[in-house]
């Protein structure tokens, strides 16, 4: 099982790979990732894409709030709550695509 | 200052005259041209934009263009030459569709649409959207495609990455290709361009790059949407025009502005962008406008956010090294005369 620093290592090199703000900038996992213009609402979408594949998670509409995706550190224990079956409603194995009608 | 809902209201035709004074000036002695071009999408902002170039240059040194294409609403021509119509001004239309096909537009959009929706042919209809809880839930933006089929029902998907910027790149075309039919009639007559976003738009970013972003003069941009409506009624912009809800008109799905992003109604999103830009206190906002201050501070997030994304979108070719001194003393004016208008604006 992922200990939620392994976690937060593996997305600091995602995020240094992936966003080029990021590539000249010391992550600590705790700066609020939208403030410092790291990622925006296209890159919520490319972490989303990132942990659903490596952790074998699936993020719901309702999980995309601040309180799990503004800083690295929210997303690790996100991830870890999901992986360990902890996790709100939204986090679980489901259908991604729902009604709009 | 104080911070009421009553914070937008204007003195319209003190304001109508301040813009076509500007209008005047900056089109005759600043740009050097002889005119302007308007595209005419049939929606508000375009309808008060060229109405103040008339009162400001004369309707015979105003010229709409509607450009219109396969997934225009119908409206779009039929309210285009209605205002044309209501102010006497040329109106010359073309049909943008042959050159989007020549560009792949259509094609290029589809067959990303078609990776999430395989079943997606030419009969189905499209849209991206986000979320619209904003207000209940403090969500971080991010986008879903919307299709429909032939018979009204309705899918949607979270887009991946890659998706999203495939549909988001070949529709660009659109914006773009339409710049281009204006800047070939401004060449053509000398004319200006004038470009037509409010300021709710322009501060957040809702506009493309070198597509509906790129202008000579964009002079309603100072105004909140809410103002531009005031405007319009001193204006006597035809009712049709001002009944319409604001919409995107890129895709062929109706879309509001609101649901591909903004996320709240115009009225409401002005007022949150002054009290934001005029440091008025979180809870003062919650109160006036009955909402709670986590609200308030998700809306100012969400601004500040698309603010981010704005940067770049205005922002000028960066240079290695700064060579305004000289030879382009021109493009130094011009900013002067920005500069000017952005401290006048502050009075509001």
């Amino acid at each position: 099982m992922k200990t939620t620093e392994h976690i937060t290592q593996s997305i600091i090199t995602y995020i240094r790979e992936n966003f080029p703000r990021a590539r000249q900038t010391e992550l600590t996992g705790e700066e609020d990732l939208f403030e410092t213009g790291i990622i925006d609402s296209l890159g919520i979408l490319s972490i989303i894409g990132f942990i659903e594949e490596k952790y074998t998670i699936q993020v719901n509409d309702v999980d995309i709030v601040p309180e799990h995706f503004t800083t690295i550190a929210a997303i690790a224990r996100y991830v870890s709550n999901a992986s360990n079956g902890a996790v709100s409603d939204g986090a679980v194995l489901q259908s991604d695509t729902n009604s709009a009608g | 200052m104080n911070f009421h809902r009553g914070v937008l209201d204007l003195h319209a035709e003190a304001e109508i005259s301040r813009i076509q004074t500007g209008i005047q000036q900056q089109v005759y002695q600043v740009l050097n041209k002889h005119g302007a071009v308007i595209a005419l999408s049939g929606g508000i902002d375009s309808s008060v934009t060229a109405s103040l170039a008339v009162g400001a240059l004369g309707r015979e040194r105003v010229l709409g263009l509607s450009l219109p294409e396969k997934d225009s609403r119908s409206t779009t021509c039929d309210l285009g030459k209605l205002l044309a119509d209501h102010l006497q001004i040329n109106l010359i239309r073309e049909d943008i569709t042959p050159a989007l096909e020549a560009f792949g537009c259509y094609g290029k959009r589809d067959a990303a649409v078609k990776k999430l929706f395989p079943e997606y042919h030419s009969g189905y209809k499209m849209k991206i959207v986000m979320p619209q809880d904003l207000l209940n839930t403090g969500r971080l933006n991010f986008f879903r495609l919307v299709i429909e089929d032939p018979r009204g029902n309705q899918q949607s998907r979270r887009i991946p990455p890659g998706e999203f910027l495939e549909i988001v790149a070949a529709t660009n075309h659109k914006q773009r290709t339409r710049k281009q039919y204006e800047y070939y009639y401004a060449d053509k007559m000398n004319y200006a361009v004038l470009g037509t976003p409010n300021r709710l738009e322009y501060d957040q970013g809702f506009f493309v790059k070198g597509g509906d972003g790129l202008a000579d003069l964009k002079p309603i941009a100072h105004l909140y949407k809410s103002q531009v409506y005031q405007l319009a009624g001193q204006l006597g912009i035809p009712d049709m025009i001002l009944d319409q809800k604001p919409t995107t008109d890129t895709y062929n799905l109706s879309q509001t502005q609101e649901e591909f992003f903004f996320a709240l109604p115009y009225e409401e999103m002005d007022l949150f962008l002054w009290a934001l830009n005029h440091a008025v206190p979180t809870s003062e906002v919650a109160s006036v406008m009955g909402y709670s201050t986590h609200q308030v501070e998700w809306v100012f997030a969400d601004i500040r956010h698309k603010r981010k994304v704005a940067g770049y979108l205005h922002a000028p070719p960066l240079l290695i090294e700064d060579i305004r001194d000289g030879q382009l003393n021109h493009v130094q004016s011009n900013s002067i005369i920005e500069s000017s208008l952005e401290e006048k604006n502050e009075n509001y």
